[in-house]
């Protein structure tokens, strides 16, 4: 079981870096006036097939050697079933793949955020060379993380997986979906 | 509210970092990051040890893997010396990671208590 959400987008980050990604984009929205929780990835991936779409679904499919059940799909869309959302994988072999959950943000199962900022850290960590954007959404407000600027900003001596730079990462991005959350709360 | 003005100084000091160490880590330490090692807690245990190393400089690189294949000994940490010399340590904690690393990396003493059998 995932405590909270952060943990599902790196599980899930890990298998579109599996796909050979080069582009990720993540995309959380949350809004309480509307009663509406949103988290989506959608990379570009080697994709899969139609049939492999339905597997992928399965606990009990997985395209490693090392084990036999493949969870982190299952976990999310179980997650997403309990808090009265709906949850759709699309792919195609060779365009990537998007993986889409609404949901309810006031029901009670629903599992907190958790540390994005951690998780986006952590995401670029594994995959220093991925092209990865982060659109972050609290009611009309949105706060936008794209690692082509840390890029830009680092040239090219210093590498984004120092741990100096993960660690300014992580602060940068909690730090900037907090002020959303607090600015979003205080409005009411 | 850190800004990217911010990441210029720390990519300046990076840089002094950089020029000064050479040829690689001694170490490689791997922590399993799948679905079984995240939901056992291994976030927190690769945070703790990127803060460590971001603290200490450690003499060694920090990666991820997939699934080890011992999912119930979740999260796991291995530690490869430079002769290729793997230490496997288990159930381990964000603390735990901290002590592996001053222990292990920094000092050359394996922490037979964590380590699997």
């Amino acid at each position: 079981m995932m405590q909270d959400f952060a943990m599902h987008v790196i599980d899930l980050a890990h298998n579109s870096i599996r796909a050979n990604a080069t582009r990720l984009k993540i995309i959380i929205c949350e809004c309480p006036s509307e009663d509406r929780f949103e988290i989506s990835l959608e990379d570009n991936g080697c994709g899969m097939s139609e049939e492999t779409v339905v597997k992928a679904r399965s606990p009990f499919y997985t395209s490693r050697t090392t084990r036999k059940v493949g969870m982190g799909i299952p976990l999310l869309e179980g997650t997403t079933q309990q808090c009265l959302g709906t949850f759709t994988l699309k792919s195609q072999i060779g365009n990537g793949t998007i993986i889409k959950a609404v949901m309810s943000y006031q029901c009670i199962d629903r599992p907190p955020l958790g540390d994005i900022g951690s998780t986006i850290a952590m995401i670029l960590q594994a995959a220093p060379d991925l092209g990865l954007t982060l659109e972050y959404g609290y009611a009309k407000e949105m706060f936008v993380f794209r690692s082509d600027e840390i890029h830009e900003t680092l040239g090219d001596e210093v590498r984004i997986d120092d741990p100096t730079i993960l660690l300014f990462i992580r602060d940068y991005v909690q730090e900037h979906i907090h002020a959303l959350q607090q600015g979003g709360k205080s409005e009411k | 509210m850190k800004t990217l003005q911010d990441l210029q100084k720390l990519r300046d000091e990076a840089k002094k970092r950089v020029s000064m160490r050479e040829g690689d880590a001694r170490y490689r330490v791997i922590v399993g990051m799948a679905t079984c090692g995240i939901a056992a807690g291994a976030r927190p245990v690769l945070n703790a040890l990127v803060e460590a190393c971001a603290k200490e400089h450690y003499d060694c690189t920090v990666t991820q893997t997939g699934c080890i294949g011992m999912c119930t000994y979740e999260p796991i940490i291995e530690v490869l010396d430079a002769e290729g010399k793997k230490t496997t340590y288990i159930h381990v904690d964000a603390l735990k990671a901290v002590e592996i690393l001053e222990s292990h990396v920094k000092n050359g003493i394996l922490l037979e208590a964590y380590s699997l059998k």
